[in-house]
């Protein structure tokens, strides 16, 4: 039901852009996500330092997870700002974390209001103790349909690689 | 007719029967509904913590966290042996078991594993190795190069804690499974139980409802069935059965009505019934009749059985019907049930029967009136003719007219016999044949009906006898004039039937109880006999034996009828006993009882002859019964005066005092019965002389009407010199004796004689004291009567004249007498004369009495 309604959403707001994988602003700081993607030319890299990451536009998200105490102000990019950036619809996303921990995260999951990106937590950038620098997190908080074991499973943390597959 | 009940209506009220049981198996299912509904949240509940849970991947994360510093113990080892040391690697080891430990120390998803000892133990010991090495890690390459020997040390000797941690929470978890499964698995238990009883509930609902279902649908069936037979029992009815409502509109209308008003039920339905059936005159009063029906609620002809009214055909004839009309409740408000019947041929047939019994009563009255006419008509010449037959015998005759006379007045008498015969039977199935019981000395009645009836005996050859069984009873109560008639139609058969034979009558008296008795009274003959089949018929009318017996016997055939008839009313019986050829008994019984031999002195005295000359007056318009009559009495050696008619007959008494008056009745002018109440009424010289009544009509309602109008007695036509003798002796003998007529006696001779020896001087002297005493007192009180307080001196003047006739004072007595019988007649005259007499001869009685006394000492 909700992967239908979130496809129907993806399909209407994506289908209009046309955005180039050349947008993305070259990193210059310490790369700490490499996303993988089929381009006109075979499998393009985009690697992303902190600022390439914010400069996509950031969102907030206030929620409590099940591995923090109390709720939690995460701010970062929108998987579906990402999926947009990148002109992808479809397939699905393989994230790889530092200790080498994979789950494989639909494309139909990236909607507006959905999953971000997370590179702060409580205004403080997240270090690899706090689970940083990067961490999927849901709005477990706005529904029921996010707390679920295979969201919790998605919600990876020391997030490293993002690798779009067909 | 009647509308079937709504089904709803009949489920439910077969409902409320079964209605515990349904409560109960409802609340019994809302209450497993809502167990399951509380269990399903349960194992929803039970499912989900199975199913989503805030667990992630828990076991993979604990597993995680030994295998993470496993991975951080190898990367301190290969920088302990390394030369160029991969710190940054370590560093990086470091943060990820850093950042595990972290989260199994905040995450609220191992609170309760937090709670367990070992896994508690085992993170404590786990985060002061984080502490302690994490000055290390933050440090300098250098230090950290200096700090590796120790911190490989700490690395290995902490080893054992992350691995108890992650067996801890893998064993905690397997717990908290187990018990989860086991919650699970209670709560579905739970559930199945509850399904099965909800399954049990419903089954027995349905069960129920199945029931009640069929139930319904019998009932339904049995509705219809009784509403079918109803339907079938008004169509087949004979009546006409018509229903309406309130206002008279008709709602069911069955085959008879169709029948008998000639309307069809289409045309009838929905109609007024004052239109349909009503005739025009009746219409208002039934549409008042409803109207107030339906204003008051009055049921005036509802439920009242049958009334006879009138019904309008469709043909417009108007003819009698009876109604019964009942009211009945029903689901569309109060009907009338109206049950019709044509009573037309049943009104015509009972006029039928009216006019048939009318016409048989008319001719009834017709025949009885005939016969009575008749014998009136032919008796009165007839006895014309008897009566001249004896004058002519008492001429000079030779022996061959001698003959003649006797022949033509045998002949006579059977006729007047035979007249008499009809008359009776009209007398007595006109019902007015009754007992004149009075005594009778039987021996001398038997005595006398066997010497008149051995005439005719002796010329059959015949002997004729009586006598007594047992011991002879002379005086019994009876009617003398019936046992006379059924003896003498019994002997007068019996020698009809007997030739050269011998006849006895046998009497003889039983007593049944005290002051009971039967007489029975046995006629056996030694004659012809009657066949068996005869035997039957002979009491019947007009039976006259057969043809040959006939031809010499004659007869009306009514002489047994009559004698069946007088000793039914008599309250006896009569039966026969008949061998062909030997001869035949007749036997009668009947009721009776002994009585005293009533004193008849003066009926035993002398002959007519010996009576004084009477003054009578014989008013009689028949010239030849005048004559007869007159003849009679003139040879009886009375004086006799005639009138032709009543007036003349009352000119004659009012101008003479007559001792004595026989008068017809049927007379021109004025009849017997005007005349004697003229009589009666005037203030003529024959006002108190007794009248006698001559008549061919003997109904006994007519004597008593006779004796009302002021008549003394009735003797019937034919007249015959001895019972003129009897009457005239009978009336003079109860009239007081003029005095003119007989030598005054003051005081009886003999019976001073006999009184003055039994009593003695002193008590008869007292005697005839006391006797004056009772004058006195009489005279005090009823001296002085008028008209008005005549009758209340009948009774006292009675009882002295038995103190009078007891001392012997004729005069005084006759006196007396006379009073007493002028004021029973209402003769005030002649009661008050003789009143005034009474002192004066009382004196003269007493003076006599005196010198008696004297004379006798």
């Amino acid at each position: 039901m909700l992967s239908k309604a979130i496809a129907v959403v993806t399909f209407i707001f994506v289908a209009p852009f046309t955005l180039i994988s050349a947008e993305f602003k070259s990193p210059e700081g310490d790369v700490i996500l490499t996303i993988n993607y089929d381009g006109a030319t075979g499998t393009e890299t985009i690697e992303l330092d902190l600022a390439g990451i914010e400069d996509l536009g950031l969102t907030t998200i206030e929620t409590s997870t099940i591995w923090t105490e109390g709720v939690q102000s995460f701010v970062g990019i929108e998987l579906a700002t990402l999926t947009r950036a990148l002109g992808i619809a479809s397939g699905t996303i393989r994230a790889v974390a530092l200790n080498d921990y994979a789950v494989e995260i639909p494309v139909s999951d990236a909607v507006t209001g959905g999953p971000i990106l997370a590179v702060m937590r409580n205004a403080a950038p997240m270090s690899v103790r706090d689970k940083g620098p990067v961490w999927v997190i849901y709005p477990y908080d706005a529904s029921s349909d996010y707390r679920t074991e295979v969201i919790y499973s998605r919600s990876i943390w020391q997030l490293t690689k993002l690798d779009f597959q067909e | 007719m009647t509308p079937e009940p709504s089904r709803v209506e009949a489920t439910l009220s077969r409902m409320v029967n079964s209605k515990t049981g349904l409560i109960g198996l409802a609340i019994l299912a809302g209450l497993t509904l809502f167990s399951i509904t509380v269990l399903s949240i349960n194992v929803a509940r039970d499912i989900g913590q199975l199913d989503s849970a805030r667990s992630d991947n828990i076991q993979w994360t604990l597993t995680q966290a030994e295998v993470e510093f496993l991975e951080l113990e190898r990367a301190a080892m290969l920088a302990r042996q390394s030369d160029a040391p991969d710190l940054t690697g370590l560093r990086r080891e470091f943060d990820i078991f850093y950042s595990r430990i972290n989260t199994l120390t905040q995450s609220s998803i191992y609170s309760n594993l937090r709670e367990d000892e070992t896994f508690g133990q085992s993170l404590l010991a786990l985060r002061t190795f984080l502490n302690e090495t994490t000055p290390e890690i933050d440090g300098t390459d250098a230090d950290l190069l200096t700090a590796l020997p120790q911190l490989l040390d700490r690395t290995q000797k902490t080893g054992p804690s992350a691995r108890r941690l992650s067996n801890s929470a893998l064993s905690y978890f397997a717990n908290q499974a187990d018990i989860r499964r086991a919650t699970l698995l209670a709560t579905l238990r739970n559930l199945a139980a509850t399904m099965g009883i909800l399954t049990f509930a419903l089954i027995g609902l349905l069960l129920l409802l199945n029931s009640a279902n069929r139930r319904n649908r019998l009932n339904m069936i049995a509705a219809q069935n009784s509403q079918s037979r109803t339907e079938t029992i008004i169509n087949t009815s004979l009546d006409a059965v018509i229903v309406t409502d309130l206002t008279g509109k008709v709602l069911d209308y069955n085959n008879a009505a169709e029948l008998i008003f000639g309307h069809t039920r289409e045309t009838a339905l929905g109609k007024e019934l004052g239109e349909l059936i009503i005739p025009e005159k009746y219409r208002a009063a039934h549409a008042a009749g409803m109207e107030r029906m339906r204003a008051s609620g009055d049921r005036n002809v509802v439920g009242r059985g049958r009334v006879q009214l009138e019904g309008l055909r469709a043909n417009g004839d108007v003819f009698p019907v009876e109604l019964a009309l009942q009211a009945a409740k029903t689901a569309d408000g109060e009907v009338f049930v109206a049950f019709l019947r044509d009573i037309s041929a049943k009104i015509a047939a009972d006029k039928e029967l009216i006019q048939a019994r009318d016409s048989a009563l008319e001719s009834e009255q017709a025949k009885n009136s005939f016969l009575a006419t008749m014998s009136h008509e032919i008796r009165t010449p007839l006895n014309g003719l008897l009566g001249s037959l004896a004058l002519l015998r008492d001429t000079a005759l030779n022996t061959k007219q001698s003959t003649h006379v006797a022949n033509m007045e045998k002949s006579g008498r059977l006729l007047m016999n035979h007249i008499s015969d009809v008359l009776d039977i009209t007398t007595y199935d006109a019902g007015k044949l009754e007992p004149h019981l009075g005594p009778v000395n039987l021996s001398k009645l038997l005595k006398d009906i066997v010497s008149s009836q051995s005439g005719a005996a002796m010329a059959h050859h015949t002997t004729l006898e009586w006598g007594w069984k047992g011991n002879p009873v002379d005086w019994i109560e009876t009617d003398k004039r019936k046992i006379q008639h059924i003896l003498v139609n019994l002997i007068g058969n019996a020698i009809k039937f007997t030739h050269a034979g011998r006849i006895v009558l046998e009497t003889e008296l039983r007593a049944d109880a005290p002051g009971k008795m039967t007489a029975y009274l046995r006629v056996s003959d030694t004659g012809c006999g009657i066949r068996p089949d005869m035997i039957e018929k002979i009491f019947d009318d007009f039976v006259t034996g057969d043809a040959s017996y006939n031809r010499n016997t004659g007869g009306t055939g009514l002489g047994l009828g009559i004698v069946k008839r007088f000793v039914d009313s008599l309250g006896g019986t009569v039966t026969v006993d008949s061998t062909v050829g030997a001869g035949t008994v007749f036997e009668v019984s009947i009721p009776t009882r002994r009585v005293a031999n009533p004193a008849t002195p003066h009926a035993e005295e002398g002959s007519p002859n010996a009576m004084a000359s009477l003054d009578i007056l014989l008013v009689e318009d028949n010239e030849i019964n005048q004559f007869v009559a007159k003849e009679m009495l003139l040879k009886a050696g009375h004086q006799v005066a005639t009138a032709a008619n009543g007036k003349l007959g009352v000119d004659q008494a009012h101008a003479h005092p007559f001792d004595l008056i026989f008068m017809d009745i049927s007379m021109p002018v004025m009849d017997g019965r005007e005349a004697t109440r003229a009589i009666r009424a005037g203030a003529g010289a024959s006002k108190t002389t007794p009248i006698v009544a001559l008549t061919a009509n003997v109904l006994p309602q007519e004597h008593e009407a006779f004796l009302a109008d002021g008549m003394n007695d009735l003797i019937t036509k034919p007249l015959d010199a001895d019972t003129l003798s009897q009457i005239t002796r009978k009336w003079v003998l109860e009239m007081s004796p003029p005095p003119s007529h007989r030598t005054p006696s003051l005081l009886s001779e003999e019976h001073f004689t006999e009184m003055r020896e039994m009593i003695g001087p002193a008590q008869h002297a007292a005697l005839f004291d006391r006797v004056s005493g009772e004058i006195s007192d009489f005279l005090a009180t009823h001296g002085n009567p008028t008209q008005n307080t005549l009758p209340n001196i009948i009774e006292p003047t009675h009882k002295i004249v038995g103190s009078t006739s007891a001392i012997g004072a004729t005069d005084v007595s006759d006196l007396l007498r006379s009073i007493e019988r002028a004021a029973k007649m209402g003769d005030f005259h002649t009661a008050s004369q003789n009143i005034d007499n009474i002192q004066r001869v009382w004196d003269k009685t007493h003076a006599e009495f005196v010198v008696r006394s004297a004379g006798s000492l």
